[in-house]
């Protein structure tokens, strides 16, 4: 397939008015093709959710287009909006299971309803296409009963993955979706993105502040930067090779288990050139 | 290279017991228990903290991290307290202080920041009040005086601006800087020994350098001792000395940190280690990833 | 939740009380010993074998009139609160999804009703549309409606702006979905909690509407009505205030005792609470060893 999934073409987007008026997003365009894992990285600030509203058609977008799978999402009614998150062509994965699973409500329950609200299967239908993507999450079924609060914040990520996926998404965004985990939910959840990768043609648009987990998962990586996309290209040079001041200091911020005090002066002078850029 | 000889399980053994006058902290397998559900949660934690020196602990939430700092701190939740071992505090056992001991020594001999700086302010005044407040109730000093002195330690924190960043309320500040305002805080009374507790865990990436390299800064500059916590073992592994791998409450891998990362001699340290490997900037950096 | 609640002892003394009341409200006019309406030529009498509470002063049993006031006072209060329950919840929860037109009228219209002052307006009702307690009970729930209105209404936004509901959203959900789904379960356990209280409240609004004569033909006995006349008799019977007074307290009293159970129940304080006892066995025993 040669078609891209998304197509962004420069698109503002811009909340509020007058003088409460602020820019979230400025002549940003990109193309994504199916089976692509792309890194979207930023400040907080930055530019990053709004994307990923502007993606599911839920931002405010001033000027410009974004088409998913061909259809242009950037100006829907509130009846178009529905009907899009309906399709279940683009789905979701928040920060914190915690806050997007409802707490009265069983892990079978909201796992189920993304199908429910569709309304096109049968009540069996729908609780074994549950069982499936739990499996395909690595949970056991006997967590279908399950409150969130009773399970482990690996566990939760993972039930809200599945839920993402209960529709057979096209594109999936996950926004910061390893951050609140500690370090082997965090590697099976990239796994899990890995082996989602090699089954099947899914687009993953990965969000997150952090360049390790980008580093781990995406073979391409846009950086956002005070609303506009300063570097987009393949993740190793990215990294490697950074060519804007901002990607040059994020990378020599992020930790790792080589960098010292030596790099304290390089970043001191990073920010200066940043500063200076800006 | 991991030709060590068998691996021991359970907790590395504690540190040589004979006391040096430059210990600012001494743990001595410090246990913590929770009277609620009659299970104890940390199982003999020992550290020695020199003074200047840094000591980082890594560990997942649940491992005791946190309350092993709520300990030094004396501020363990009710229902929790210290069931057994020792904590010397500038050559003081906790057991021994009361009320009014911990009192002096909380901000004076010990600061700490912990995550979410937001939580940790009054809304309603101005941040520079609120430093102005401490320096005058803690530190004797005049209203002027802990005014300019507010200013200068704003500046030593890098604030951009201090002075204006002195009438400046918590909603019109971002996580860095409130986190900065919580660290001059912490440091205005001169303390020995300052606590950060996953202080730069919800920040951004960019930020969360600045304000390590500052715990950097200030740990050179001013011979402050500091405990780093974190559950990222790349951020312990950038300033430590020396690092605690705890899990469950058990110390699971102890030792200084050129050791740690790369020798690491317990299982779960070498998962953390691998994890960043195999899903971080190592992945790029380093072309061949030392032996695991 | 449940569960929890009977755990505490508050809860559990509040809601034996409760039903205490409630078996004197059903079968309260049964239990009475004497005819509450018929006199006798025994007045203002003392408690005694045949009058435990004495008389009044038209020589009618007080134990009598007290049980058989009980429905009045009791049902009345059940009926103000459901009445306060259905005008005030259903608008607050429906402002924070009809729009900002409903929103606005809405929220006016509450304020409004929050700064009339109670027994002004139940007499001010009672005069315009005739002294039966009917029209009293309409005019309070009126004047209670806005609690629930604005206990609803926060309930619903704290859901309406959470991620789950941003989740479902997202996969296309309707406003009815969401309400249905999600909306519903948040809003149940404030809402008992309030009414829990309002029953409290209801019953002093009434005892002290009945108290002033409002509301109820004579001489058909309230508990408020009873006060009301025992005071006329002060200088012969100091005493005898107490009586309704006091059981318009303990029901007030356990309303209040009950909706303290539920909001310390429905939260993370109730396992606290719960376990407060145990946790002090267990260090005791700790310590010990």
């Amino acid at each position: 397939m040669s078609e891209p999934i998304l197509e962004i073409e420069g698109l503002d987007v811009a909340f509020g008015r007058g003088h409460a008026r602020t820019i979230a997003l400025s002549g940003a365009a990109l193309r994504l093709f199916p089976g692509e894992a792309v890194g979207v990285i930023g400040e907080s600030g930055a530019g990053k959710s709004t994307l990923a509203r502007a993606v599911l058609g839920l931002a405010p977008v001033t000027a410009g287009s974004v088409r998913v799978v061909g259809r242009d999402v950037a100006r829907l009614s509130r009846r178009g909006r529905r009907e899009f998150g309906r399709s279940g062509v683009a789905q979701y994965v928040f920060q914190d299971p915690l806050r997007s699973l409802d707490p009265d409500q069983t892990v079978q329950a909201a796992v189920a309803e993304p199908l429910q609200i569709r309304g096109e299967l049968s009540r069996g239908e729908i609780a074994a296409a549950v069982r499936a993507q739990f499996a395909a999450v690595e949970l056991d079924e006997s967590l279908l009963d399950r409150f969130p609060a009773q399970l482990s914040g690996g566990q939760r990520q993972r039930v809200a993955v599945a839920r993402a996926l209960v529709t057979g998404p096209r594109l999936l965004l996950l926004d910061e979706p390893v951050s609140a985990l500690d370090s082997a939910n965090r590697v099976r959840i990239l796994q899990l993105l890995e082996r989602l990768r090699a089954t099947t043609d899914i687009t993953l648009l990965f969000i997150s502040h952090d360049l390790g987990s980008i580093a781990g998962v995406t073979d391409r990586t846009i950086v956002l930067n005070r609303g506009r996309i300063v570097e987009d290209g393949p993740t190793a040079q990215v990294i490697t090779a950074p060519r804007h001041p901002y990607t040059r200091l994020l990378v020599g911020s992020a930790p790792t288990l080589t960098s010292g005090a030596a790099d304290r002066a390089r970043r001191a002078r990073l920010r200066a050139e940043l500063a200076a850029a800006s | 290279m991991s030709q060590a000889p068998a691996v021991e399980s359970g907790p590395a053994p504690a540190p040589a017991t004979d006391a040096h006058p430059d210990d600012v902290l001494v743990l001595d397998g410090v246990r913590i228990h929770d009277d609620l559900s009659d299970t104890e949660l940390v199982h003999g934690v020992s550290l020695r903290l020199r003074r200047g020196g840094v000591v980082g602990i890594v560990g997942e939430s649940g491992s005791g991290k946190s309350l092993t700092c709520r300990a030094v701190l004396g501020i363990l939740p009710d229902l929790i307290e210290v069931s057994g071992g020792s904590i010397t505090l500038l050559g003081r056992d906790t057991a021994t202080l009361t009320r009014r001991d911990w009192t002096a020594l909380r901000g004076a001999s010990i600061g700490a920041v912990f995550q979410d700086p937001a939580s940790y302010l009054n809304p309603s005044i101005t941040v520079g009040r609120q430093l102005q407040e401490v320096l005058r109730v803690r530190g004797g000093l005049s209203r002027e005086d802990a005014h300019r002195r507010a200013v200068e330690l704003f500046d030593a924190v890098h604030l951009r601006e201090p002075e204006q960043v002195y009438r400046q309320y918590v909603h019109e500040l971002s996580g860095g800087m409130l986190q900065r305002v919580l660290i001059a805080i912490a440091i205005s009374l001169d303390p020995e020994i300052l606590i950060a507790d996953e202080a730069t865990t919800a920040l951004d990436a960019t930020v969360q350098a600045e304000i390590l390299d500052l715990l950097a800064e200030l740990t050179e500059r001013l011979g402050l001792a500091l405990v780093l916590v974190s559950h990222d073992l790349a951020v312990v592994a950038q300033l430590c000395d020396e690092v605690l791998v705890l899990r469950d409450g058990h110390v699971v891998e102890q030792g200084p940190t050129g050791r740690i990362l790369h020798d690491p001699q317990e299982e779960y340290t070498r998962l953390l280690v691998a994890e960043h490997e195999q899903y971080g900037l190592e992945r790029y950096l380093t072309p061949e990833p030392s032996h695991v | 939740m449940i569960k929890v609640l009977l755990r505490l002892t508050s809860a559990r003394i509040a809601i034996g009380a409760l039903l205490a009341i409630a078996l004197i409200t059903v079968f309260g006019p049964v239990l009475a010993p004497y005819d509450p309406l018929q006199g006798s030529d025994l007045t203002l009498a003392g408690p005694s074998a045949q009058h435990w509470l004495g008389t009044d002063y038209t020589g009618r049993d007080v134990l009598s009139r007290i049980l058989a006031g009980a429905p009045l006072s009791i049902l009345s209060t059940l009926e103000v609160t459901g009445i306060a329950l259905v005008l005030g919840t259903v608008p607050g929860i429906l402002s924070v999804y009809l729009g900002s037109v409903f929103e606005w009228v809405s929220l006016r219209l509450i304020d409004t009703l929050v700064a009339l002052p109670f027994l002004v307006f139940a007499v001010a009702m009672t005069a315009l549309l005739g002294n039966g307690i009917t029209q009293a009970m309409i005019a309070v729930g009126l004047l209670v409606a806005p609690l629930f209105y604005r206990v609803a209404r926060a309930a619903t936004l704290t859901v309406a702006r959470s991620q789950y509901v941003e989740a479902a959203v997202l996969a296309g959900a309707s406003t009815g979905w969401i309400v249905r789904r999600h909306v519903w379960a948040k809003v149940l356990p404030p809402i008992a909690i309030t009414l829990a209280t309002t029953l409290g409240v209801g019953l002093v609004v009434i005892s002290s509407l009945t108290f002033l004569g409002i509301g109820v033909q004579p001489p058909a006995p309230t508990w408020g009505g009873i006060l009301a006349s025992d005071l006329d008799y002060l200088p012969q019977k100091a005493y005898a205030p107490i009586f309704p007074a006091v059981i318009i307290l303990v029901t007030v009293l356990a309303f209040n005792m009950l909706a303290d159970a539920i909001r310390d129940a429905a939260g993370q304080s109730g396992r606290a609470l719960v376990g407060a006892k145990a946790a002090r066995a267990n260090r005791a025993r700790r310590v010990a060893a």
